[in-house]
């Protein structure tokens, strides 16, 4: 069971971290970059 | 380290100065610099919140411990993931319910009065004040064990970007460089992992050639010593000023929910990664410091280009830390302390050039006791000991259960301060107790009874405005 979550976790956290930072990235385009226009 | 290694540090600096700039032009008033105009949505939140709660201590500390003790460290460090998931649930969608609230002393003045908001927020100042002292000296701790530059300009040059991005873009730039931070301590600590799993021939072979204990539950700890550091992670950070700020800067209590919620899930399988660091440094390099194991790590199995990368989330960890506390102090002196008892009629273009003022002295204050007398930085940490046992106890029954006498809160973090100041360093913790848990006991205690003894015969209505639930939209 370790050695399998010695490679699953970190990939997990890999995987969730960049999915969040491209949500990130978009929001900071439209509410930094781009002023929040749709507010 | 190679200059490909220092081009890809320099870029990280350069990256957190660009959006610090880039932020400057969404902020038109205080609400802006403290709260993001409450424009946060709950992935932001959750990449922010998590970036500022993972510090040093989740980090290099984690895996130092597990490098000593094995997995037991990170199963009491798992208390706060617990926590942050409770608080996620049942208290941050609540929080949403106070309109125009920046800090936590704007939810006990409303239920408890202005006393209560003027010890909340010099709690709040103190204990920030300690932690951004120690994560000014944790940037040249890491920086040193790392690339061997010396200390002092480490500190210099580190908390110089975390005061000038801090100081022009608020809450907004605070967030921002989070997200940024985050994703370099989310990616580069798990490859580190990976790849150092794969220097010691594979996961198996790792988790046989460290001891038995090290993989157990308990280690070699006792129960009493389990429980006393579980129960420290689980009320220690509760709801401290920026997580509670970060909190009011969503839009709505769905996106507070799900971004909490998210973050300490997140928080449980970080502090697997960085304790099983800790791992991979016991096979391969016994017998250095075990606050050593990560930046060893870091220099000796990184190949070429990742050692600045990982340089830049370790210093990720700790900067996004500092300015979050850094961003905190200036909110909660100018909302709790300035306004309400220095100057009332201050409009809000005033408050918000007082802030990035009181960003700068703070962070320059900081960085100076930092460098000069770090045994500042160290009295100032005590105040973080008082944090659960003064506040957190009438924040919730304030916020789940709408509390409003004012004499039970001032009563209960009087007792609770007292009795932890009085555990911990009159008595020195007898029978085990924790100062923490013998102060919280205390805090429960009185503010139950003395809120039973002054209970209205009929609770008012509450007077907060409802702010509606993006559902309800």
């Amino acid at each position: 069971m370790l050695p399998f979550l010695l490679y699953a976790v970190p990939v997990l956290v890999i995987v969730v971290t960049l999915y969040i930072g491209f949500l990130g990235w978009k929001f900071y385009l439209d509410e930094v970059v781009r002023g929040g226009d749709a507010q | 380290m190679t200059l490909l290694d220092w081009a890809l540090l320099a870029l990280y600096f350069g990256g957190l100065v660009l959006i610090g700039v880039q932020t400057i032009k969404r902020i038109e008033d205080s609400h802006d610099f403290a709260v993001a105009g409450n424009r946060i949505v709950w992935p932001v939140f959750f990449g922010s919140l998590a970036a500022a709660f993972l510090g040093g201590g989740a980090s290099i500390g984690n895996a130092g411990a597990a490098y000593a003790d094995g997995y037991v460290y990170m199963f009491a460090f798992f208390a706060f993931a617990v926590q942050t998931l409770l608080v996620g649930a049942f208290v941050a969608p609540r929080l949403k319910r106070y309109a125009g609230a920046h800090t936590v002393g704007d939810v006990m003045d409303e239920h408890y009065g202005r006393a209560a908001r003027l010890l909340t927020g010099v709690l709040s100042i103190a204990l920030c004040a300690g932690i951004l002292g120690a994560q000014a000296l944790a940037i040249g701790t890491v920086v040193n064990a790392t690339i061997k530059v010396e200390t002092v300009p480490a500190i210099l040059i580190g908390m110089g970007i975390v005061v000038l991005y801090s100081t022009f873009g608020g809450a907004w730039a605070v967030i921002q460089t989070d997200m940024l931070q985050f994703v370099f301590l989310g990616v580069f600590l798990p490859v580190a992992l990976l790849i150092g799993i794969a220097k010691s021939g594979g996961a198996a072979e790792l988790v046989a050639s460290v001891p038995d204990l090290h993989t157990s539950f308990l280690g070699n700890w006792t129960w009493v010593a389990f429980v006393g550091v579980f129960v420290a992670f689980l009320l220690g950070e509760t709801l401290v000023p920026p997580y509670a700020q970060r909190t009011f800067s969503t839009p709505d209590s769905r996106h507070a929910r799900i971004g909490m919620m998210l973050s300490g899930v997140f928080a449980f399988a970080f502090f697997f990664v960085a304790a099983s660091l800790g791992l991979v440094a016991l096979n391969l390099f016994p017998g250095i410091a075990a606050d050593q194991a990560l930046p060893t790590i870091v220099m000796e199995l990184m190949p070429v280009g990742l050692v600045g990368l990982l340089v830049a989330a370790l210093l990720a960890v700790v900067m996004s830390t500092a300015s979050s506390y850094l961003n905190s102090i200036a909110v909660v002196f100018t909302k709790d302390i300035y306004q309400p008892f220095v100057n009332p009629d201050v409009g809000p273009r005033q408050r918000l050039w007082m802030e990035r003022a009181l960003s700068v002295v703070v962070g320059a204050g900081a960085t100076v006791f930092a460098v000069t007398v770090p045994s500042i930085v160290d009295a100032l940490l005590y105040s973080y000991s008082l944090w659960a046992p003064t506040v957190i106890i009438p924040l919730l029954g304030a916020v789940l259960f709408n509390v409003r006498s004012s004499a039970a809160a001032l009563a209960a973090i009087v007792a609770g301060g007292t009795v932890t100041a009085v555990w911990t360093w009159g008595v020195n913790e007898p029978f085990g107790v924790t100062g923490l848990i013998a102060g919280v006991l205390a805090n429960l205690v009185t503010f139950a009874a003395v809120a039973a003894a002054t209970r209205p015969p009929s609770a008012p209505a509450p007077s907060v405005v409802p702010v509606p639930t993006s559902e309800e939209i």
